[in-house]
C-alpha cells in the first residue's frame, strides 16, 4: 500500500495493520478433537510445532479507491511446550515484499507466554491466555525501505475453543469454534511528528467442520476428505486509545480493518498445511482478496522423546476416556 | 537477522533429524463401517487406525443405543498390519442401534479416543 507522507510513524504502524491478517499458528488436540493451527488466530492450546514458512498476500487500497501496494510476507513461529499447560513460542511476520512502491524487510521478532487455564476432554472445551511482546526494532532497521516498528507492542491475549462432538444431533458433533481476543498496548505512544500509536483491540474467530472428526465417529467419508478442516474465519482490528487526529483524504485512523474468508486445512501425521482467501471488510483493510498459507509440523508428533514434549513433566493428556 | 535465519534453520533441521517419528493414531476405517448400517450380526469389530498401536493398552467397547453393554473380546492386533485392531463380539446382535467406545495407545505412547455409531438392520 502506498504510505501518506504524513502518516508518519503512526501511518507505519497503521500499515502494518492493514495488511491482512498475517498468519496464526499452533494447533492442538483436546479429547477427541483437533483444532487446528489456523491462519487468522492462534488456536487455544500450547503444542509443540514449527510453523514454516507462513505466507500472506494482499494488496492494499488507497484513500482514494485506486489499488494500492502489494505485499507478499514470509514469517515463521516456533512454539515449545514448558509444562503441559504452559508454551513459550518465538516467531516473526518475518520477511515483506512490497511492490508499488517497492519496498522490503524483516518484521520484529516476538516471542509469547501462553497457558492453558483449563480444559474439558469430555466437552472438547479449552481456555487459555498469553502475553506476547513484539520487540520493537529488530527486524530492519529504520534506514530500510520497508523498517520494522522502532518500539515494543505488548499484547495480552485470551483465548477459547469448544468442540461440539458432545452434542445429541450427529450432524453438529463435526463443528467447532474458537475465538481470540487481543489488547495491544504500544510502549511509545506518541511519535516525534505528533502521530500517535494507538492501543488496539483484535478479536477474531473461526468456524470448523471436520471432516476428520466426522470420519472418525459420525460417518466415514471418502479417503480424499477424511484429513480435511474447511472453516470460515474472520479477524478484526479496532483501535481503542490514543487514536491520531484524522486527516482529510486519508483512511479514518479509528476505522476497523479486518479480512473473513473460507479456509481449509490438512492434517497429516506430521504437518499440517492450511490456505485461506482473506477478504478484506472494507477499503482500509484491502482492495482485492488475499490469501494466507502455512505449513506447520508438528514437533510432538515428529520428535516425541526430544523437541516434541514439554521441559517438564509429562505431555499433555490427549484424550479422555482411558 | 542472521541469528534469526540460523535460528530458523537449525530448528528445521532438528525437526527433520528427529529419527523418532510417530503420531497420534486416529480412527481411519472400520467394520462395521462408522455411522453405516449393516445386515446381519457382525462377528468381530475390526478398526484400522491411523498409527500403529499398542495391543495392550488398546480396546474397545460395544454397548446397546440404551446403555446395555455386549460381551466383547480383548484386543488383538494383526502382526502383519499393527494399525488394525479386532475385538470379537460375544453375542449376535440383535437389530438396533450400537455405540463403539475405542480407545488406543499408539507405539510413541500418544494416547487417544473415541465413539462412534453402527446399526443392525433387522
Amino acid at each position: 500500500m502506498a504510505l501518506h507522507p504524513n502518516h508518519g510513524l503512526g501511518g507505519v504502524l497503521a500499515a502494518a495493520l492493514l495488511i491482512g491478517a498475517p498468519p496464526a499458528l499452533a494447533h492442538t488436540i483436546v479429547g477427541d478433537r483437533v483444532f487446528p493451527a489456523t491462519l487468522t488466530i492462534d488456536d487455544p492450546g500450547v503444542n509443540d510445532e514449527l510453523a514454516l514458512p507462513a505466507f500472506a498476500y494482499m494488496t492494499a487500497a488507497n484513500p482514494n479507491g485506486s489499488t494500492g501496494s502489494i505485499s507478499y510476507t514470509l514469517g515463521w513461529e516456533y512454539a515449545k511446550t514448558i509444562t503441559a499447560d504452559l508454551g513459550f513460542s518465538v516467531g516473526s511476520n518475518g520477511y515483506t515484499w512490497q511492490k508499488r512502491p517497492n519496498a522490503h524487510g524483516w518484521a520484529d521478532i516476538e516471542t509469547q507466554l501462553k497457558y492453558v487455564f483449563y480444559q474439558n476432554a469430555e466437552h472438547e472445551f479449552i481456555f487459555a491466555g498469553a502475553v506476547n511482546v513484539e520487540w520493537g526494532n529488530t527486524g530492519s532497521p529504520q534506514s530500510a525501505s520497508l523498517p520494522s516498528t522502532p518500539f515494543s507492542t505488548i499484547t495480552g491475549k485470551l483465548y477459547a475453543g469448544k468442540g461440539f462432538g458432545d452434542a445429541s444431533a450427529d450432524w453438529l458433533r463435526p463443528f467447532a469454534i474458537t475465538g481470540e481476543v487481543d489488547c495491544s498496548v504500544p510502549t511509545v505512544t506518541n511519535n516525534a511528528d505528533g502521530s500517535m500509536n494507538p492501543t488496539t483491540l483484535t478479536y477474531g474467530a473461526t468456524l470448523q467442520y471436520s471432516l476428520q472428526y466426522m470420519n472418525s465417529h459420525v460417518q466415514e467419508v471418502p479417503d480424499a476428505f477424511k484429513k480435511l478442516i474447511p472453516a470460515f474465519e474472520a479477524i478484526f482490528t479496532t483501535p481503542v486509545l490514543n487514536i491520531s487526529t484524522p486527516i482529510p483524504g486519508n483512511f479514518s485512523p479509528s476505522a476497523t480493518t479486518g479480512v473473513v474468508g473460507p479456509s481449509v486445512y490438512y492434517i497429516g501425521q506430521y504437518f499440517e498445511i492450511g490456505v485461506m482467501a482473506q477478504i478484506p471488510v472494507n477499503s482500509a483493510s484491502g482492495s482485492h482478496v488475499g490469501a494466507l498459507a502455512v505449513v506447520d509440523f508438528f514437533l510432538d508428533d515428529i520428535a516425541p522423546e526430544s523437541l516434541g514434549k514439554p521441559l517438564f513433566g509429562a505431555a499433555q493428556a490427549r484424550s479422555g476416556h482411558y | 537477522m542472521k541469528q534469526v535465519r540460523i535460528f530458523i534453520l537449525a530448528a528445521f533441521a532438528c525437526a527433520l533429524a528427529a529419527t523418532a517419528a510417530f503420531a497420534h493414531a486416529f480412527l481411519d476405517h472400520a467394520a462395521p463401517a462408522v455411522g453405516s448400517t449393516v445386515k446381519g450380526s457382525p462377528s468381530e469389530l475390526e478398526l484400522s487406525f491411523t498409527q500403529n498401536i499398542v495391543p495392550a493398552f488398546s480396546g474397545a467397547e460395544i454397548a446397546s443405543a440404551e446403555g446395555g453393554a455386549i460381551p466383547a473380546g480383548k484386543a488383538s492386533v494383526d502382526s502383519g498390519s499393527p494399525n488394525v485392531m479386532h475385538v470379537r463380539i460375544g453375542r449376535a446382535l440383535k437389530a438396533g442401534v450400537y455405540l463403539v467406545s475405542w480407545h488406543v495407545v499408539s507405539i510413541d505412547t500418544h494416547r487417544t479416543s473415541g465413539t462412534y455409531k453402527f446399526t443392525v438392520a433387522p
